[in-house]
This record gives structure tokens, sequence and C-alpha cells, in this order.
């Protein structure tokens, strides 16, 4: 039953979804990749780190819905609804990703393309949640919320003094810095997972 | 129009966006002074732009679209106040966010030489001004993003255009350098870049005229939107693209 409601709603993804502003962040993050054709691996990493930025402010509007306080009547409940606009950000930021790393993975080793991808996988999950959270509230368009809220957290992230920083580019600091990117990814996800469940059972 | 552009001031000092964007500014300013001269010198001079002018702008723009996001502006129909008096109350509560900013960098100056940071000489207020003037640019330009375009997503792109032309124009020191919204106003030197080893050459006070011009600029933008006089704010508006222009050609070396 779920299944099939499932797959209706996937159905109607194309005219219910918010793919633009994506669409127009992979285009410009692939833009800000090819820009460094003379790269060294500091750059390709930066590169990379714009990329992801780019990809997780895009895919804060997933979860846009007008139509939110009617399709909450249906039998689907709210983390499958999520899920599904989840799963349908990852249709659109996995190949821009992939794109990206194929122009600049070449310059990083293996060890970097993985710290890479769990940035970017941190600040999806920060960006998601942080809409969900708002979509909570009642707001129809988190992500005109969203996406600005998660830019000055990347700020934020981004001002840690060195002691915690999380945008390293010294070898010997980066599993540090990554296990702290673990934190946040474990964090975001546990705060998508609770604020992804449907607020009848919170009740 | 005073009243309500206090109020509007205060709504947008208090704007959660703003007041994170303070603490990001703040905690830049103090990160790393004492790591060495260039360290302290950047920290207090280029880096209010990203850190307090990125949110700003957002918050400008968000503060502004507000009745329009909320779907309440057939509300503000009927007040005695006409939407473009509305436009010209918010441009001037952009000023709140400027006054704060300028607050933020004396106060980081004082406590620069009551803990006795070690700085190459004691920054200009050219210097010092850049930022409060890049957060005043940001609010009036969020202000006129509102104004124009509703679709989501788009102020997003304008921030990421601004960045992306700032970060292409920041290496280049012998031309376009000031030509940024954050320069470095100096050189970095050899890793680990703590060594001051020269000022950038260009004119600070000219690229605050620069700057200041831009954010006129895009004042003029917002309420071209709304006034009935167009052709008044069409003429401000080149006059500030003119300005630009001309002071940015002076700003450089």
């Amino acid at each position: 039953m779920r299944a099939h409601q499932a797959r209706e709603l996937a159905g109607l993804a194309r005219g219910l979804l918010r793919w633009q502003p994506a669409a127009g962040a992979a285009v410009l993050g692939m833009a800000v990749v090819l820009r460094a054709p003379d790269q060294i691996w500091k750059e390709a990493v930066w590169s990379l780190r714009v990329m992801a930025l780019l990809l997780a402010l895009g895919a804060v509007f997933a979860l846009d819905d007008a139509a939110a306080d009617v399709v909450a009547a249906v039998p689907l409940p709210l983390s499958w609804r999520t899920g599904l606009r989840v799963a349908a950000a990852l249709l659109w930021t996995l190949p821009g990703w992939t794109a990206a790393l194929l122009v600049a993975g070449p310059y990083l080793s293996g060890e970097g393309v993985l710290w890479s991808t769990l940035e970017l996988a941190a600040l999806l999950a920060c960006g998601v949640a942080l809409a969900a959270f708002l979509a909570g509230r009642g707001v129809a368009e988190p992500g005109v919320l969203a996406a600005p809220g998660l830019a000055v957290c990347w700020l934020g992230l981004y001002a840690q003094p060195a002691p915690l920083a999380l945008f390293t580019l010294r070898e010997q600091d980066w599993l540090a810095a990554h296990l702290r990117w673990a934190v946040v990814l474990g964090l975001a996800l546990a705060a998508l997972v609770a604020l992804s469940r449907d607020p009848a059972l919170r009740r | 129009m005073r009243t309500l552009a206090l109020v509007e001031a205060r709504l947008l000092v208090r704007h959660p966006l703003m007041l994170a964007g303070l603490a990001l500014a703040l905690l830049a300013a103090f990160d790393d002074v004492h790591a060495g001269m260039r360290p302290a010198f950047s920290a207090i001079t280029a880096t209010q732009a990203m850190f307090f002018g990125v949110p700003a702008f957002f918050a400008a723009n968000l503060a502004t679209s507000r009745a329009r996001r909320a779907g309440t502006e057939e509300l503000l129909a009927p007040v005695p106040l006409s939407r473009a008096a509305r436009t010209a109350a918010s441009c001037l509560a952009a000023l709140g966010p400027f006054a704060v900013a300028c607050l933020a960098q004396a106060t980081a100056l004082a406590v620069y030489l009551a803990t006795g940071v070690r700085l190459p000489r004691l920054p200009t207020v050219w210097e010092l001004g850049a930022g409060p003037l890049c957060v005043l640019g940001a609010c009036l330009l969020g202000l006129a993003v509102a104004r124009w375009v509703a679709l989501p997503g788009v102020p997003l792109l304008v921030m990421i255009g601004l960045v992306s032309f700032s970060i292409v124009v920041n290496d280049l020191f012998d031309s376009g350098h000031l030509l940024g919204f954050n320069p470095e106003v100096v050189y970095w030197g050899p890793p680990p870049y703590r060594d001051f080893v020269g000022f950038v050459p260009g004119s600070l006070a000219w690229h605050d005229a620069y700057l200041l011009a831009l954010g006129l600029g895009a004042a003029a933008l917002a309420m071209l939107r709304d006034s009935s006089v167009r052709a008044l704010w069409l003429g401000v508006g080149a006059a500030t693209v003119v300005a630009a222009a001309v002071s940015g050609a002076l700003a450089m070396p």
C-alpha cells in the first residue's frame, strides 16, 4: 500500500519538486570546478568544497511543497514523504558530484576524494535537516529560508579557529578535521530522522 | 517614514541571520590574532565583508520579502505610506546594520590595542571602513533583489555571483584586486603566511568610494521598482554606475 502511494507521489515529482535552484547551483559549481585547469591538489580540494556547498544549497529546495498541508492527509507517513524528496534531491546531486569528481578527482588521492564526499554528505544532511525543521514549523517554502541558513552555517564552520578547523588543508590535520565532519553528519542525520517523524507520533 | 525606518532597522539588526553574521565577524576578527602580524591585520581589515556582509544580504532580502512570502502584501495596500516610501524606509534601515558593523570594527580595534596585538601599523579609517560599507551595500542589494525578483533561489545565485567575482579578482594584485569586496590589504608571503611582507598597492580611500557607489546604486535600483518618478532613480542609478567605474579605476595601483 505504502509502496504504491510512494510510487504515485514519485510519479508526480516532476511537477511537485523545485529543481531549478539545484540545476543552477550545479551548473555554477561545474563552472568553478572547470575553471581551475592548472589544478594543484589544494585548488582541486577547494573547487570540490565549493561544488559541495552549491549542491547542498540547491538540494534544500527539494523540501519546498506548497501543497504540504493537502498531502499531509494521505496515509503515507511524513518520513516516507521526506525520504522521497531527499531521494529526488540525491538524484540530481549525485550526477553533479560524480562529474565534479571526474574533473577534479585525478588531482587528489583516494583519501582526498573520500573526505570531500564526506563534506558533501554532511552539508547535504545539514541543509535538508534545516529545511525539514522549517517545514515542520509550517513554512511552505523552507528552501527560501534554509538556503541562507545553510550558507551562514557554512561560514560558521569555515570560521572555526585552528584547533577546531574543518576546512583544513594541512594533511596532518585531515583525519581530525574529518572526524569532526563525521560528527556534523551524524548529528544532522539524527536531526533529520527525528524531524521526519510524523507529528502525530510525537504527541 | 522616519519611524518606519527605525522600526525596520531594529527588525533588521535583530534578524537571526544578522546576529549570526555579527557573531561570525567578531569570531573571525579575533581568530589567529596572536599568530603573527599578517593574520592579525587581515583579521581586522578583510573578514567583515564575508562573515557579516553575506548574512546581512540574506537578512535584508528576507526582511524585505516577508510580506510577499506570507501572502500579506494586500494588507499593506491601504496604509497611508506608499510602497515607494516603504522601500525608501527599508533603504534607510540599512544604516542600522552599517552602524553595528562600524561598532564591531571599533570594538575589535580597541581590543587589539588593549591586548597588545602586534600589527604592522594602525589600520587606517579607509581600511577599517571597507567592511561596514560592504555590509551597507549588501543590505541595499538584498533589498533591491527582493523588490525586483520573486523567484526562490535567485538571491542565492546573486550572492554566488558576487562571491565568485570577488574570488576571481582577489588574486589580481597588480590590476583589479581592489574591485573585489573583501580585498586583502597585506600580502600573504610564503607559507605558513604569518609574516608581514608588505602592503598591497592601490588606494583604499577610492576603494571605499567604489563600495559606497555600488551600495547607492543598489538603493537606486530598489527605488526604481516602486517610485513614480522612475526617470529620477534611473538617473541616480546611472550616476552611481559612473561613480563606481571612476572610483574603481582610481583605486587600482
